[in-house]
Order: C-alpha cells, then sequence, then structure tokens
C-alpha cells in the first residue's frame, strides 16, 4: 500500500515491478491519495507579525488520511498546540536526527561494531510518543532503540558511548546498540517480537500494582508477523491490559517490502478485536494525538489498543544495508522531499509565525553542538574495566561462587560472602 | 550368527528391572538426620513453598495453563486460586511464548512471576523468553534491568508418553550465563529450593519431575517451617561412603540411593550426592568425594551428548580430583535416542542403575592404582562401574583392541553376552545390544549360549 503511493507519486518510470497486482495496488492508492501528505490544512490561520507567546494555543486540522480507525475512533481531526510544544518536538526530533547522523560517522569510522539500526526518517514516532504519554508509562521496542532511548531519559553521551562500548555506555558497554535501557525503556530488544509479550507483561504488572500507567510495545512491519504478537494481543484483551501495540510500518522489514510479507498490511486492524488505528507517522503532531488517545482508551479501562504509525526509514535496515537494493532511490528522495517529519513541523511554525527561521536554526545548531559535545565526551570514556567482563550477570551478592572463563585458570572467583 | 542367537537369548531374560513408579511408591526416604515424623509428597512440598512464599510477598505470582480453576495439571497448584483469588493464580491460555514473554516482562516491572510450564516439554516453544529475554537482560542492560522470575514444571521422562514428553532440559538450560538451575528430588529439596528460587532477584530454573510428585517423604520440623530454605548452588551428599561417589540429581537420586543399599550387602560402601543445584554445579562437594572415593559416576535421566554427566566428567577433568582417579569417570544416562512408546523399549531408554551397578561388582578400591598413568588404559585388572562405555569392554579381559580404535559392537565385546544366562536372573546387557537382539525377532529360537559364544572372532 505505501511503496505504490510514493512510486506514484514520484519518478514512476524509475519504479521496480510492483510485487503484487498493480490494481490493487492503484485501489489502495485512491483510498488514500493524500495519506503522505504533511501539509496542513489552513484553519483560521493566524498570521500575526510578532513570533507567538510560548503558551499560546495554535489549532491546526488535519487531513482525514492522517487516520484510519477499526472499532474506536474517530479522532478530533483539529488540534492545538502550543509554541513550547511544538518546539520540544521539533528540538527532539532534531537530537534524534543529529544523533543517527554522529552514529552513521562513527560507524563508519569503524568506532561502532556489530549491528547499528538507524531510525533516521523515523523520528516523528518517538517525538510524538513522547510528547502524549507521562513520565512513568513505559515504552519497550525492538533495536531500532536510539531515538526513544535519548527520549526517555539517557543522556546522547550515555547512548554513543554505549554504541562505541565505553565504559559510560547507558548499559555499561555490555549491550550496544540493540540493548539500551532507560526509566520505565524497557530496551532495545534483539529479537524480533519478542519484546511485544513482553510489554504486554510490563502492562499486566502496572495494572496489578495499580500504578495507573500503560506501556507502549512496540514492534515493525516485519515483526507483526510474529506469532507471539497474537498471543500478546489475546492475553491483552482476554485481561484488559493498559498495554498499546504499536506497529512502527516503515514498509520495510530489513529488505522484504510489507505487501511481500504481510497478507494484510492493514496492521491496525489486524488485532482484530482489538481496536486499532492508523496514524500518519511522518507527522509528529498526529502521532502526538493519536498516541494521547490510544493512551487515554487503555487506561479508561477499555483495553489494549493497536496503533499503526505509518512511516519511513531513509536508511537500510542496519548499517550493512546500503537500502537500495529493494526500493529505488526515487522512493527514498520523494520521502526525503515531501513527506519528512522534520521540514513538515518546520513548515507548519515558520507558516504560522510560531518561530522565526532564525530560531528554528539556533535550535538546529544547538542540536549539533550537544551532540557533537556528547560525541567527544563518549570517545573519551574508556573502554569497560575487564573486571566487567564477570558483573552484571546476578545481582551483586547474589553471584554463584565462580564462573569459568575460556580456560580453567580464567576462572572468576567472586568474593567470599 | 551364534553371536546372533545368544544376543536374543540375553534380551530374553534380560527383563529391564527400571525402577518404576510404582516400585518408587512404596518406600519413602529419610531426607533428614532428625526424624519427626512429618511426611510430606513432592507435590505438598511445592504446593506449600509457593503458599508461603506467595503469602510473604505480595508481587508473586502464579500463572500457567491450568493453574488456577484446574488446581494445575499436575495439582501442584492446589488451592492456591481459592487462597489468592484470580489477580494472583492466573489461568493462561495455551500460549507459552506468549506467557513466558509477558511473564519476563511482569518481572522486569517489578513483580515476582513463577511461570509454570505445564511440562518442560511446552517450554521449548518458549525457550527464547528463558534463554534471551529473563537470562541475559541484566547483563546486556549494565545491571539495570532485574529479572526476577521462577520458571518451573515437570522436566525429564514421565511415564508411556512417548518422544515428544519425555526429555530433560537439565543441561540445555544448565548451559545458559545468567539462568540458576534446580533440579530437586525431595520433598526438602523441593520446598527449600522452590523458595529459594522465588526469592532470588535472578531467573530461575526449576526442573521438577512428574514421576516424583506423588513420593513420599519424611521431613524434619525444621522443613516444615515457613521459613526454611535452601541455597541454590549446593549440593547434598544424601549418603556417605568411602568406595565410590555417585553423583545424581532429581529422580536418579532416588535410583542411586537404592543402589547404594544393595551395594552395601556386599561391603561397598556408595557415595550418594544429591546434585540440587544444576547451575551453579557444586563441583567442589564432587571434587572432594572423589579424592575420597576415587570413582565417580554420574547418573541422569537426560541424553547423554554433552549432558550433566558430560560437564561433571570434564570439569574434574579439570580439577585436581583427576589424578586421585582409580578408574575413568562412568556416566549412566538415558539413551541417545527419541524416547519409545512401548513399555519395553522406553524401559531401555532410561538409566538402570541397580542392574549396572550389581553386574559391575565387585570393584574393589584400589588408589595404588590411581599413580599408575599405564594401567589406565591397560585393562587387566580394571574393573568399571558403568553400564555402556567403551572402556567397560576392557573390564576383566585383555583384550587386542585399542581403546579408541574401534566403535564397540556385540562381536568385539567379551562380556556382551552374560556367561551364566540360566541362572542369573537380572544379567546387564548394554541396551543398543538388546535393542539390536530385539529387531531380530523373526531369527529362530535361540539355542542355549555357551560361555564365550560372542566373544571376540
Amino acid at each position: 500500500m505505501l511503496a505504490t503511493l510514493f512510486r506514484t507519486a514520484s519518478a514512476p518510470a524509475a519504479a521496480r515491478p510492483l510485487p503484487r497486482s498493480s490494481v490493487a495496488a492503484a485501489a489502495s492508492l485512491k483510498a488514500q491519495p493524500t495519506f503522505f501528505s504533511t501539509a496542513p490544512v489552513a484553519r483560521a490561520a493566524k498570521h500575526t507579525a510578532a513570533p507567538a507567546a510560548a503558551d499560546e494555543k495554535h489549532t491546526f486540522t488535519f487531513p482525514d488520511s492522517h487516520f484510519a480507525y477499526h472499532k474506536c475512533g474517530p479522532i478530533s481531526l483539529d488540534v492545538d498546540a502550543t509554541k513550547n510544544e511544538m518546539l520540544d518536538m521539533y528540538r527532539n526530533m532534531v537530537l534524534i536526527r543529529r544523533l543517527e547522523t554522529a552514529s552513521d560517522q562513527l560507524y563508519k569510522a569503524k568506532m561502532i561494531r556489530g549491528f547499528c539500526h538507524l531510525s533516521t526518517g523515523q523520528e516523528a514516532v518517538a517525538a510524538g510518543m513522547h510528547a502524549a504519554i507521562a513520565k512513568d508509562d513505559a515504552i519497550i521496542t525492538a533495536y531500532r532503540c536510539h531515538g526513544f532511548t535519548l527520549l526517555r531519559g539517557a543522556s546522547a553521551m550515555s547512548i554513543l558511548a554505549e554504541l562505541m562500548g565505553r565504559k559510560d555506555g547507558c548499559s555499561r558497554g555490555k549491550g550496544g546498540s540493540m540493548h539500551m535501557f532507560a526509566h520505565e525503556f524497557y530496551g532495545g530488544n534483539g529479537i524480533v517480537g519478542a519484546q511485544v509479550p513482553i510489554g504486554a507483561g510490563i502492562a499486566l504488572a502496572q495494572k496489578y500494582l495499580e500504578k495507573g500507567t500503560m506501556t507502549f510495545a512496540m514492534y515493525g512491519d516485519g515483526a507483526a508477523n510474529q506469532g507471539q504478537v497474537f498471543e500478546a494481543y489475546n492475553m491483552a484483551k482476554l485481561w484488559n491490559l493498559p498495554a498499546v501495540f504499536v506497529c512502527e510500518n516503515n514498509n520495510y522489514g530489513m529488505g522484504t517490502s510489507a505487501l511481500r510479507a504481510s497478507a494484510s498490511t492493514k496492521y491496525y486492524t489486524r488485532g482484530d478485536y482489538i481496536p486499532g488505528i492508523r496514524v500518519n507517522g511522518m507527522d509528529v503532531l498526529a502521532v502526538r494525538e493519536a498516541s494521547k488517545f490510544a493512551r487515554e482508551w487503555t487506561l479508561s479501562g477499555k483495553g489494549p489498543m493497536v496503533m499503526e504509525m505509518v512511516t519511513y526509514r531513509y536508511g537500510g535496515h542496519s548499517m550493512s544495508d546500503p537500502g537500495t537494493t529493494y526500493r529505488t532511490r526515487e522512493e527514498i528522495q520523494h520521502m526525503r522531499s515531501t513527506n519528512d517529519p522534520i521540514t513538515g513541523l518546520k513548515e507548519r511554525i515558520l507558516e504560522r509565525n510560531i518561530a522565526t527561521e532564525d530560531e528554528l536554526k539556533k535550535m538546529d545548531k544547538d542540536a549539533r553542538t550537544e551532540i557533537d559535545a556528547a560525541v567527544t565526551q563518549a570517545k573519551a570514556s574508556p573502554e569497560p574495566d575487564l573486571k566487567e567482563l564477570f558483573t552484571d550477570i546476578h545481582t551483586k551478592g547474589n553471584e554463584p561462587d565462580f564462573l569459568r572463563g575460556c580456560t580453567p585458570d580464567e576462572t572468576h572467583h567472586y568474593a567470599q560472602r | 550368527m551364534a553371536s546372533l542367537r545368544a544376543l536374543r537369548a540375553a534380551a530374553a531374560v534380560a527383563r529391564p528391572q527400571r525402577l518404576t513408579p510404582a516400585a518408587f511408591a512404596p518406600c519413602s526416604f529419610r531426607a533428614m538426620a532428625s526424624s519427626s515424623g512429618n511426611q510430606m509428597t513432592v507435590r505438598e512440598a511445592l504446593n506449600q513453598a509457593m503458599d508461603e512464599e506467595m503469602r510473604r510477598d505480595k508481587t508473586v505470582f502464579l500463572l500457567g495453563e491450568e493453574v488456577a480453576q484446574y488446581n494445575g495439571a499436575y495439582k501442584v497448584s492446589k488451592g492456591l486460586l481459592d487462597k489468592f483469588g484470580p489477580e494472583r493464580v492466573i489461568d493462561t491460555p495455551i500460549t507459552e511464548m506468549g506467557f513466558a514473554g509477558l511473564a519476563v516482562g511482569a518481572a522486569m516491572a517489578g513483580l515476582k512471576p513463577i511461570c509454570e510450564f505445564m511440562t518442560f516439554n511446552f517450554a521449548m516453544q518458549a525457550i527464547d523468553h528463558i534463554v534471551n529475554s529473563a537470562a541475559k537482560t541484566r547483563y546486556m542492560s549494565g545491571g539495570t534491568v532485574n529479572v526476577p522470575i521462577v520458571f518451573r514444571g515437570p522436566n525429564g521422562a514421565a511415564a508411556g508418553v512417548a518422544a515428544q514428553h519425555s526429555q530433560d532440559y537439565a543441561a540445555w538450560y544448565g548451559q545458559i550465563p545468567g539462568l540458576k538451575v534446580v533440579s530437586p528430588w525431595s520433598a526438602e529439596d523441593c520446598k527449600g529450593l522452590m523458595k529459594a528460587a522465588i526469592r532470588d532477584p535472578d531467573p530461575v530454573v526449576v526442573l521438577e519431575n512428574e514421576i516424583m510428585y506423588g513420593q513420599m517423604f519424611e521431613v524434619s520440623d525444621e522443613v516444615m517451617k515457613d521459613d526454611f530454605i535452601l541455597p541454590i548452588g549446593k549440593a547434598k551428599v544424601e549418603k556417605e561412603g568411602t568406595d565410590i561417589t555417585v553423583v545424581a540429581h532429581s529422580r536418579a537420586v532416588g535410583q542411586a540411593l537404592e543402589v547404594a543399599k544393595e551395594l552395601e550387602k556386599d561391603g561397598i560402601k556408595v557415595e550418594v550426592i544429591n546434585l540440587r543445584s544444576i547451575r551453579p554445579l557444586d563441583i567442589d562437594t564432587i571434587i572432594k568425594s572423589v579424592k575420597k572415593t576415587n570413582r565417580l559416576v554420574t547418573v541422569e535421566g537426560g541424553f547423554p551428548q554433552y549432558s550433566v554427566g558430560s560437564e561433571i566428567c570434564a570439569q574434574i577433568m579439570e580439577s585436581d580430583a583427576f589424578d586421585h582417579l582409580d578408574a575413568p569417570v562412568s556416566r549412566v544416562t538415558g539413551a541417545d535416542i527419541p524416547t519409545p512408546y512401548a513399555k519395553n523399549l522406553e524401559d531401555l531408554a532410561f538409566p538402570r542403575l541397580e542392574r549396572s551397578v550389581l553386574k559391575k561388582k565387585p570393584f574393589t578400591k584400589n588408589t595404588a592404582a590411581s599413580h599408575q598413568p599405564k594401567s589406565r588404559f591397560s585393562g587387566g585388572d580394571r574393573k568399571y562401574f558403568d553400564s555402556g562405555d567403551y572402556a567397560m569392554s576392557k573390564a576383566g579381559k585383555s583384550s587386542s583392541n585399542e581403546v579408541g580404535s574401534e566403535h564397540p559392537s556385540p562381536e568385539r565385546i567379551p562380556h556382551s553376552v552374560p556367561s551364566n544366562l540360566k541362572k542369573d536372573a537380572g544379567p546387564l546387557i548394554e541396551s543398543s545390544l538388546i535393542h539390536e537382539a530385539n529387531l531380530k525377532v523373526d531369527t529362530p529360537p535361540p539355542a542355549p549360549a555357551a560361555p564365550g559364544a560372542a566373544g571376540p572372532k
């Protein structure tokens, strides 16, 4: 569905043959012709000369195509946002993009090892959700996790240090790119789909402990086909858990397009008996509004909800994937130029004169300075102490007497208790 | 042909004498030194442990298939629903991967789940969550995320349930860093280790045994108390001895004790170590015992390759206990086959320790030999204890075969057919040989085997 949209919208000549019936593709295109448009519909737009006050509300109207519903809704298409809120979201998205850019450079400089999955292009999902939820709500996601880790409170330095396997990393250098954690952020999980029932379990704990909080359990369009996702749906609905299952649909599970992997790409309907909502995940305001809606839905005792955030990653699946063998460069270019979440928000802000271009540029610059400083700091962090090899396997004080190293004489003896 | 006939004859009299659950039932083991008159089944011990810990800590809860309204598929959770309500005793759908993952999530977020698998055979559906989600998260998060969870359920072979429901997973979970794995045998073990597992701040796998659930044990007053707890990672010397060390876990401990009792009559003093914990492995206790007895046999129900016994062998090799061995360590394990359904075949698939030991008696303590490396491989006066390895073929015989030069075959194992078939009611046959013999049902009735009929060609 997604792929067809922008293919037709961009240079069709370069598009690869559609894997499925192009008739069906065309039909889905007609159904949501403006799905990816982030252009706000001007509604009583105020064009004041002076920049807006920090807490002044601005009203925007989403196009109908921003949302689709399954057994719930609709969400109001009119949305209010203050200058502060918008600038926060802008800043967060810019920070994530800078962070990912820095990661990309460090990877290419061979300072980051192994797998590294960047979320460039998908920033609106993390930033919009972050703007919608409470500090003690939980998020769990898969391995494309740097942005969430940052917004949930880990410092950019600790993330970069983790990526480089340093002592000051948020997992003390033991987790790497895929295993980052923060306050009520449960990673950072490397097994596709496994985080979804874990997320349902976090929600079970929240309900059990009467915390009044909820969990976003996130997964990609690839993981959406894992059996355990459906097992989690079933239990969450059965027990009315405060869980929102969020399918971050970037249209490619690694190099396999959603159409080639899913019998139904309407991921928001795949909870069947669980209500669902599809969101334009390239529009941070839409993500925020939908996340608020889902959060309130599940906290009001109505049980779980499925969200599908339709988004797009500009880079490959991971650093080893140029990302161009299974999709065209034109497709990527088209998404960047017409649907970029940062540009979209920027246009909105400027159009309403909520902030000046200079203010935004300063934010861009500040983000760059902040991340550059974090890179420098992270590089300066030493590798973990070799003693760390044997720590954190069990709770301190709860270890076995010893654990073996590679040879018997490398056996590590824990202090006698 | 002669040898085949002889084999078949051997098979005919070699009725397996594996202890069946029924054979176990009448006897009860005294678990503690003090006799208090308290009796408890393994099932009750597990139930009591969970009951007490759920009373003690409101964040402890039980989930699994049929644990609540049905009172547990094996009634281990009997009565807990009534005591603690449906919020804390949760019937799950049949969805192992889902509920194991869910339990791990609950553990990460502040609860202490007891995740019951109806049997550990079904936990294979969920093993990713046990290994990747539970065991590794603490390390991967640099110590910031704890997973205090218990995975429990019956493990190992039951009776007559065929291959998919008869498997011992001790070696599987025992390999994973970050997990603790216990395999209790007695009621005392079950109560103390289950409580320790629930209180442990890290993930623990509790491997129970279905056949043991109904087994009654005497327990001390101490075990009956609600603060009775056993340390994970410590083995227990169930019976002291000086001549040979037998290390076992779970149900095999009882078998080992039975055999030890038999051998006692012949003046052979067996030291029986109940492993209790698979990981951490209490190798120190085993080493200490081996230094005393100079002989070691491991017994378990699991498959032989890469088994718990294999690990013990390796660790003994790496320790100074190696120099104290008078004979190679022997492993008694399940056979290297998918568990068969038919009773006679199933009987051959699991340790029949009593027969093995009885055949190989007497083995005398020979400390002098331990300092003569050559004698280790020279056959001659060496006597072996186990039931199936190649080295045994050298027992009491001089053979031209070099160790390791060839696989054992019936023809090449001098004593693979007992010499006195007629009067010995319990001859010992290698299971693989019996197997072969059983398959030859269409061969003519066997002629009485002459001594040495199956000797080397």
